[in-house]
């Protein structure tokens, strides 16, 4: 039922935009902008019980919390500058949403610095001096 | 073999969830990067019984680095905390430091107090003070100087001073002077010849003073804490501060015996400086010379 909602949201979203266009292609945009939006705030609360879950069972196989959250703020990253990134895109920025691409990928490595730092601590101090 | 188990149960679980989430992934663009730092993670977890070898706590190192990276307000915090010591600190030393002056004040006004009153000739007035909670009030306050009760009055709001003894030192030409009856002068030297043996005595008694606040003999946990104590120190700045070196000053010091003047005294500091009778303790210093 969720489903057709947000097709049918989708569909409206699209031939309002094209209707649009013609017209008032900064109104396109925001119609655009504005479903995009709509959808991806009526899936926050779908996401949040699976995250439950995923905290539960990491909880339950002894997985330190560090490794989940880590795991899902790269989710959330990637996510997040892809959907800016298409919205600009539409737009017809493709310059900006190239840099949007850019800062979600240097924030994912940016996270992954940490662990590259213990790993290569631990490398160190195995090989011996 | 519970380790192994518990290893073997964290690399499943991290790499499942790792191709879930390449799964999840909105395009190809961030595959390569979510993908390394989804294999770095899994070799984390390969590699953690090693890491537990070698240093403290991998997981708390990568925890603290990543939070501190996400929220670099975490990082203030600790500097806030320890300025805060620092205060704290310095206000411990300012207290401290009232302390030791309001002392001095007091016993050079009940010196002048006495000797006005009196007509004695009064070596030293020693004032012991000691803060009193605000809330109980109780033989439990904290004493001055010692850090343990500084910690003690930092949970309470309000600190109060309180005299909790006083030790008035006579002099001993002056005092034989104005001893007019030849039977007190003989009542005075047994006394005085008395002090080589009875030295243990005004000691113990000494020490119970410094914390007995009401109850002097209900104090065996005084040798604990010693106080502050300030001398007035008007003839003999060079005598001891503190409790511990009253010891020598007791080789030529005695209780006085009771008499008019002595009787003066206590009522006096009563009256004008609201102390109690038994907190206040009169010693007759002996002389040198004196037979």
């Amino acid at each position: 039922m969720e489903m057709i909602q947000i097709v049918g949201l989708g569909l409206i979203a699209a031939i309002l935009s094209l209707m649009m266009k013609e017209q008032k292609p900064i109104f396109a945009f925001l119609i655009a902008a504005f479903a995009g939006i709509t959808i991806f705030l009526f899936l926050i609360g779908k996401i949040g019980t699976v995250l439950e879950t995923l905290e539960e069972l990491a909880a339950a196989s002894g997985v330190q919390n560090v490794y989940l959250k880590t795991i899902l703020k790269i989710i959330g990253i990637a996510y997040i500058a892809e959907f800016g990134a298409q919205i600009v895109r539409d737009a017809g920025q493709d310059s900006i949403a190239s840099k949007i691409e850019l800062a979600g990928k240097v924030l994912i490595i940016v996270l992954a610095v940490p662990i590259i730092g213990i790993i290569i601590e631990t490398v160190v101090k195995l090989l011996p001096a | 073999m519970t380790w192994l188990g518990e290893w073997l149960k964290q690399i499943i679980f991290v790499v499942l969830l790792s191709s879930f989430i390449e799964m999840l992934l909105p395009n190809r663009s961030m595959e390569r990067y979510v993908k390394m730092v989804l294999s770095l993670l899994v070799l984390m977890t390969l590699l953690n019984p090693i890491l537990k070898l070698f240093s403290g706590n991998p997981v708390e190192k990568l925890q603290q680095a990543i939070e501190e990276q996400l929220n670099p307000k975490g990082s203030t915090r600790s500097g806030l905390e320890q300025i805060l010591k620092q205060g704290e600190l310095l206000r411990q030393s300012s207290l401290e430091d009232s302390l030791k002056w309001t002392g001095n004040e007091a016993a050079q006004q009940m010196k002048t107090q006495i000797e006005a009153a009196t007509g004695l000739d009064v070596d030293r007035v020693a004032v012991t003070l000691k803060l009193e909670k605000a809330e109980a009030g109780t033989n439990s306050g904290s004493k001055a100087g010692t850090n343990a009760d500084q910690q003690d009055a930092d949970t309470q709001q309000y600190d109060r001073p309180v005299i909790s003894g006083v030790k008035v030192y006579l002099n001993p030409a002056e005092a034989e002077a104005v001893m007019a009856s030849p039977e007190e002068k003989a009542g005075q030297e047994p006394d005085a010849n008395q002090s080589a043996s009875a030295i243990t005595v005004p000691k113990v008694q000494q020490v119970q003073v410094g914390i007995g606040r009401i109850e002097i003999e209900a104090a065996p946990v005084a040798a604990e804490a010693p106080e502050v104590t300030q001398n007035s120190a008007a003839d003999d700045p060079s005598d001891g501060t503190v409790n511990g070196s009253k010891a020598e000053e007791d080789e030529s010091a005695a209780a006085a015996p009771e008499s008019e003047e002595t009787r003066k005294i206590r009522s006096l500091l009563e009256s004008s400086w609201d102390i109690e009778d038994n907190k206040i303790r009169i010693y007759q210093l002996q002389n040198e010379a004196s037979p």
